[in-house]
């Protein structure tokens, strides 16, 4: 339900005119959004309901609707932060459940991934349905973007008696992982951290 | 590094081929073994960039052939690689304390979903949440309170001042007076729109926080299924309730273009958005009779298009399905922070509407051109059995709603409407036109065609029932 | 429902009564778009299923996953029964 974002939020390119272009046999790796900006871009995506907005407006301070109820978000956010004195772009994405979109809001979300192109994934998970949403980890690291893993909502995983071992997930999957509570801040400060590991000290040199 | 899914080897084979057409043009943000990934599943939207290429026509051979090695769907055997592959590591890395039954939200859940219960909790959330706290709260203890204070204690003083340092009559009456920027304008904002749209959106997040709204989509399912629509359109609808405009765009979250449309066509004729709202209930409840009426015919109306749409947009029919996510303890500070943005988003979209359409209707005072349209309006009003004097309400209406809401609000103070007149002219108003920013929300979502289609039948319709319902009531002497 | 003959050891779901838990043996629906829906949900055929309310939708417990869905997705959720 995210009416007021519009007006702060960016809309990447929904249409497909990134495709159009690759079809030509255009020839770049390099994310679009990074090059053409030089700054790190990062996107938070996961299924719908499972804290990406709230994480969106700790991590940026930009305020974009949380709410509980899956299908929130209709729109990509975007907002910046400084992480390791760098600045930083964050998107903000509608839920998905996987790769393949279903509903108009979804291809949003896989849009911005597979045609802008992002510098890092985050890709968001409740912990009480870890297995279920390790799916969509795996879709993700499959097209071998850098993906982060949040291991989101602890508090209640908790509560249900589940625990995650954060170093064992990481070592299985090969990826970064932290666990947290995004609610109650819980785990930002190791999120950051580990955000840190991916933006490069001067982001321009990266664009080639 | 990183565990390689490994699929059925029919799979990891055709991958391999499809990689290899792919590796002469393809490059892109995303892997190649993922787009052959996505192609073996069928995903219309790689599909349809690929379709073009000379190539395609070889990866539909592969793909049909390693369809017919295969026993069952290759989305499926794909889907289960991935899904046993996450269980297992789902397996290494939790430990599961058996805990005791953890029961303790349960209850509450119960009660939301099943009908006996859930039907009743939704009348109380109506009664309350809506009608005492926007409508009667809201729209009556607040608007008067601070209309009052506006009319009292604001306007005298303003156009005291205006009078006293401005010497053209024209401009003071663009500032002050009758329908000045700050007395009119400002006013309707501050005074009537504010307190019913604040109130609405402290509700709406209490229940969108809280998890309700799910549930509630679960138990309109069925009935929506008969106007065409699912259970998932619950969710803009009530937004509409706060305001349409927004809602027209949280429409995306819909399944199928024909929900959306079906959705936007009853946002746009028969869901009153909050300001509306909250000045109906508020006027109307004084008299039980005329709510009644009011809100029977709306009922009817968004069933009966409902229905008719539902049969007449074309379309499959939709299908529900949602997770229910548990119920959560609703934080204040997060309710707050919401409702404040939300208030802050929709008065940056609403001010300027008020001020400019101010400045217009002081344009056409001046030039006489307002004159001229309110009195073309005149017989339209007569029509409808209302006085002359709401034509001008009509005209508002169009920029806003709540501005409409807003003129039927002050014509009540005074005295002009009265009994079925009011009935009339609250049913007419809320199925008239969408405002401004709506339409331009419904354009960019909906695009030309529909928009416009829509926006000529809510005008007919809205005048066409509001003369259908002044003769019936005159013949059935209610009031 | 003449398509359901041929099988005889499971039963679509919306002929389940309420309480009815089972294991998922198949996901069978004329719409590609719902199959690849439920699968994304979770909803994975092995998995212990246990329908918790018939009216006036549909709800499944699927692991932890509780599901909403209407009568024509039930449908297509085929179910072997392991109690009442
Ligand atoms: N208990 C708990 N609740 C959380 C946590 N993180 C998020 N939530 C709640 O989960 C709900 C969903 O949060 P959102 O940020 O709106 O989720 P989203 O992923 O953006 O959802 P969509 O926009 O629908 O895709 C909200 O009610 C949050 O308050 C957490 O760590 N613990
Ligand atoms: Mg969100």
């Amino acid at each position: 339900m995210d009416c007021h974002d519009c007006h702060q939020s960016c809309h990447p390119k929904r249409q497909n005119i990134g495709w159009k272009i690759f079809n030509f046999g255009f020839k770049k790796k390099r994310p679009k959004n990074s090059s053409s900006t030089g700054r790190t871009t990062i996107a938070l995506v996961g299924s719908p309901n499972v804290g990406k907005s709230l994480l969106f407006n700790l991590l940026t301070g930009t305020y974009v609707t949380v709410s509980n109820y899956p299908g929130t978000t209709v729109e990509v956010a975007k907002g910046n932060a400084v992480i390791a004195g760098e600045k930083v772009t964050f998107f903000d994405t509608p839920g998905m459940y996987s790769l393949m979109p279903i509903t108009e809001e979804e291809s949003v979300a896989r849009d911005l991934i597979a045609n802008e192109g992002v510098d890092l994934i985050i890709h968001v998970i409740d912990a009480k349905h870890l297995g279920r949403m390790l799916n969509l980890t795996l879709q993700l690291m499959e097209t071998q973007l850098p993906v982060l893993l949040v291991v989101n909502m602890i508090d209640e995983a908790q509560k249900l008696g589940i625990w995650v071992n954060e170093d064992r997930l990481a070592h299985q999957l090969g990826i970064p992982v932290v666990t947290m509570a995004a609610a109650q801040k819980v785990g930002l400060k190791k999120l950051i951290a580990k955000v840190a590991d991916h933006v490069p000290s001067n982001s321009v040199s990266l664009t080639y | 590094m990183s565990p390689q899914i490994l699929y059925p080897s029919p799979i990891e084979t055709a991958i391999s081929r499809i990689e290899l057409l792919l590796s002469e043009r393809w490059q892109d943000a995303i892997s190649r073994r993922s787009i052959a990934l996505l192609l073996l599943q069928q995903d219309r939207e790689t599909r349809s960039q690929l379709q073009r290429e000379p190539y395609f026509p070889e990866i539909e051979r592969i793909i049909s052939e390693t369809q017919a090695n295969m026993s069952e769907s290759l989305t499926f055997a794909i889907a289960q690689t991935r899904h046993q592959l996450a269980r297992a590591i789902e397996e290494d890395v939790t430990v599961h304390l058996r805990h005791q039954p953890v029961v303790k939200d349960e209850w509450l859940h119960q009660l939301t979903v099943h009908p006996l219960t859930g039907i009743p909790i939704l009348i109380l959330i109506l009664y309350f949440g809506i009608y005492q706290f926007v409508g009667v709260f809201g729209g009556g203890t607040l608007v008067d309170g601070i209309e009052g204070f506006f009319e009292s204690s604001i306007n005298p003083v303003v156009n005291n001042i205006v009078a006293a340092i401005v010497p053209w009559q024209a401009i003071r009456d663009l500032l002050a007076n009758d329908y000045g920027i700050i007395t009119l304008g400002i006013r309707y904002a501050v005074a009537i729109v504010l307190p019913i749209v604040t109130t609405f959106f402290l509700m709406f997040s209490l229940l969108e926080d809280s998890g309700y709204l799910p549930r509630l989509s679960l138990l309109m399912d069925r009935a929506f299924k008969t106007i065409g629509l699912s259970g998932r359109s619950i969710i803009p609808l009530i937004l509409g309730l706060g305001c349409g405009t927004m809602a027209t765009l949280v429409t995306r979250t819909l399944e199928s273009k024909r929900e959306r449309i079906i959705a936007t066509l009853l946002l746009a004729l028969t869901i009153p958005c909050s300001a509306q709202l909250g000045v109906i209930l508020a006027l109307l409840s004084q008299e039980p009779t005329a709510l009644l009426i009011w809100s029977g015919v709306m009922m009817a109306i968004f069933l009966g298009i409902g229905f008719v749409a539902g049969k007449v947009v074309p379309g499959e029919a939709s299908c529900f399905y949602m997770e229910i996510p548990p119920l959560r303890l609703p934080s204040l500070p997060a309710i707050l922070t919401k409702t404040y943005v939300r208030l802050k988003w929709y008065f940056a979209e609403i001010l300027p509407l008020f001020i400019f359409a101010s400045i217009l209707i002081w344009v056409g005072k001046l030039t006489g051109l307002f004159d001229v349209i309110v009195r073309g309006l005149e017989p339209v009003m007569l029509w409808l059995g209302l006085p002359t004097e709401a034509a001008p309400t009509f005209l508002y209406g169009f920029f806003r709603r709540d501005y409409g809401a807003a003129g039927m609000f002050d014509l009540h103070s005074s005295g002009i409407l009265t009994g079925q007149q009011l009935v009339v002219a609250a049913v007419t108003l809320t199925l008239f036109i969408p405002c401004i920013a709506q339409l331009q929300f419904m354009l960019k979502e909906r695009g030309i065609k529909t928009t416009m289609a829509i926006a000529i039948f809510v005008v007919c319709f809205a005048f066409s029932l509001g003369y259908l319902l002044n003769q019936l009531l005159t013949i059935m002497e209610i009031f | 429902m003449l398509t359901q003959g041929f099988s005889v050891q499971y039963s679509p779901l919306d002929y389940l009564g309420t309480k009815t838990q089972g294991t998922i043996a198949a996901i069978r629906n004329k719409d590609d778009k719902i199959v690849k829906k439920l699968l994304a949900m979770g909803v994975h055929t092995g998995m212990h299923i246990t329908l918790e309310q018939r009216f006036p939708s549909f709800i499944i417990r699927v692991g932890r996953t509780r599901i909403a869905i209407d009568k024509d997705i039930a449908n297509s959720i085929k179910v072997r029964v392991i109690s009442h």
